[in-house]
This record gives structure tokens, C-alpha cells and sequence, in this order.
């Protein structure tokens, strides 16, 4: 009885073979840039994985419904930047309540190693991209993965060129400025 | 001017370098099975959202009809309460307690319709 009603709902809601073929291809060709959109905004590899999967199940439940096939990359990455926007939302709240209770954080230990140098400019600059507002961001990320140029770009955003173009200017534009003084506040200190 | 501009070019693409540098993380390897199987699970998940919406819509039909069954029989008796019945239901006919004779000399009872 269970069966058959999971059949008959299987058949009502699922995906038909061809449709979940594919579907497969897509996955499998986009895992790897939902992936990176999740991590841009999370920086934290099983947070991003979870994000992505996430909007992958997403996608999948509404593939059925998706008229214009090319357009699920676009889909997919709006899907995951929006989900993986909520999630850091929420766990900053959560780590804020978190830090309130612990106290102040404790320094890292001072070691002058190439490697320390290198997660500290990386820091820099994931700071400075989170100052950025959300879609001179998205921009930014969106073209430093997977080699997209402007036009790319605009297709998975849907904006006009001329817009991602000038976006692009102004996100990196900032970029320089934040991190020139995040530097100079370095060596003040 | 030239120089100003190559070097405003060369510090974008270092940028554009060290974020493409950043954003150089790729999944592990186990994710891909890790969706597949996350889909897999989507349609038994759908499945029993279904059925509890059937549930639902069954228990919310039982209710109506109960509803519905309760108010016409409530509606019936404040129509037509016992002491306000159809004439055919109410037709008394009055006992004989004593014989009336009429100016014809038949006995006749008398009907009386009350209410």
C-alpha cells in the first residue's frame, strides 16, 4: 500500500527519466560552481558542500518547471548565492551570541612563516570583498570563477553588460582601496 | 598617463589573481554522491508531504460533512419543533368526551387543529 503510494506520488512529483538525465549532466557539469558561490560567501568547505547541496535538491524539485533549460546555471547560482547569504546571516548571529558569551577572543600565536603571510593577505581580502555591498560582490566572484567573462556574467546574473561592467569597475576599485588601508593600518600598528 | 593605466591594469589583475586564487577550492570528491543521494531521498520526502496533505484534506472533508450533518439536523428540529409540527403531523383528533348532537341528529367529534 505504502509502495504503490509512493509510486503514484513518485509519478506525480518526481522527474521523468529523460528530464532526470538531464538533470545528472547539469549536476555534474555546475557542481562545481555552486560549490564555489557557496564558498565565497561562507568560507568554510562543508558549509559550502551543504549550501550547494542544498540548492541542488532545490533545483531538482523545481527542474520540471524550468522552461528555458539554459538558464539553470543562472538559476542555480542566484539559488545558491541567496542561500548561502541566509546561512552566513544566521550563523553570524549565532557566533555573535556565541562571542558574547566566551569573552574576547583569543590572539593567534606570532609566527613569521610564508605560510602565515599568506592566510593573512587572504584574510585581507575576504575581508574587503565582505564590505562590499551584495551585488558589487556577487559580481566580483562571479568573475574570478571559472574564467566568466563580462558576458557570462551577465547571462547568470541577468543584468545587461554595460552593468556588470561597471559593477566589476567599482567592486574593484573599492577592493584596492580597502585592502590599501587595511595595509597601511597594518604597519601602524 | 600610459604608465599610470598599465599599472591601475596590473594591480586589477593581481586582484582579480589573488580572488581567482581564493576562490580555487573545489568540492570534495565525495560530494557529487553526497547530492545524488540527497535527490534520491526528494521523492519519499515528497511522497509523504503528499500523504499527509491527503490526510489532511480528509480529515478536513470528515469534519465538514460532520458539520454540515450536525446543522441541517439543528435546522430541521428549530423548523419544525415538536410542538409545531406539519398540519398532517398535528392532526389531533380531539377524544369524545361527550357526544355533541347536531340539528340533524348526527353525533359528530370534534376536529381540532391546534397550534
Amino acid at each position: 500500500m505504502h509502495d504503490q503510494a509512493v509510486r503514484l506520488a513518485g509519478s506525480l512529483i518526481g522527474v521523468e527519466p529523460e528530464l532526470e538525465q538531464e538533470f545528472e549532466v547539469r549536476l555534474v557539469e555546475s557542481s562545481t560552481l555552486a560549490f564555489r558561490v557557496a564558498f565565497s560567501v561562507l568560507r568554510h568547505r562543508q558549509d559550502a558542500e551543504d549550501i550547494a547541496q542544498e540548492a541542488f535538491v532545490k533545483a531538482y524539485r523545481g527542474f520540471r518547471q524550468l522552461r528555458d533549460r539554459d538558464r539553470f546555471r543562472a538559476w542555480l547560482v542566484r539559488m545558491t548565492w541567496r542561500l548561502a547569504i541566509d546561512r552566513q546571516r544566521n550563523d553570524r548571529r549565532r557566533t555573535s551570541r556565541e562571542q558574547e558569551n566566551a569573552g574576547p577572543p583569543i590572539p593567534p600565536a606570532e609566527t613569521a612563516t610564508e605560510a602565515v603571510d599568506a592566510r593573512e593577505r587572504a584574510e585581507h581580502l575576504w575581508a574587503a570583498i565582505d564590505t562590499l555591498p551584495e551585488k558589487l560582490r556577487v559580481v566580483v566572484v562571479l568573475s574570478n570563477i571559472e574564467e566568466h567573462d563580462i558576458g557570462d556574467v551577465a547571462r547568470l546574473l541577468g543584468l545587461p553588460p554595460g552593468t556588470v561592467k561597471s559593477r566589476l569597475f567599482l567592486a574593484r576599485q573599492r577592493l584596492k582601496e580597502q585592502l590599501q588601508w587595511m595595509l597601511s593600518d597594518e604597519t601602524r600598528r | 598617463m600610459d604608465a599610470e593605466r598599465r599599472d591601475e591594469a596590473l594591480t586589477a589583475s593581481a586582484l582579480d589573481g589573488e580572488i581567482r586564487a581564493a576562490l580555487d577550492v573545489d568540492p570534495s570528491p565525495e560530494f557529487l554522491a553526497r547530492v545524488r543521494t540527497g535527490i534520491a531521498s526528494e521523492p519519499a520526502r515528497a511522497t509523504s508531504r503528499l500523504l499527509w496533505k491527503f490526510v489532511a484534506v480528509g480529515a478536513m472533508a470528515a469534519v465538514i460533512a460532520i458539520a454540515a450533518v450536525v446543522s441541517r439536523s439543528n435546522e430541521m428540529s428549530s423548523m419544525f419543533p415538536a410542538d409545531r409540527m406539519p398540519l398532517q403531523a398535528r392532526m389531533v383528533v380531539a377524544p369524545f368526551s361527550q357526544p355533541l348532537t347536531g340539528s340533524h341528529g348526527i353525533v359528530r367529534g370534534v376536529v381540532s387543529v391546534t397550534g
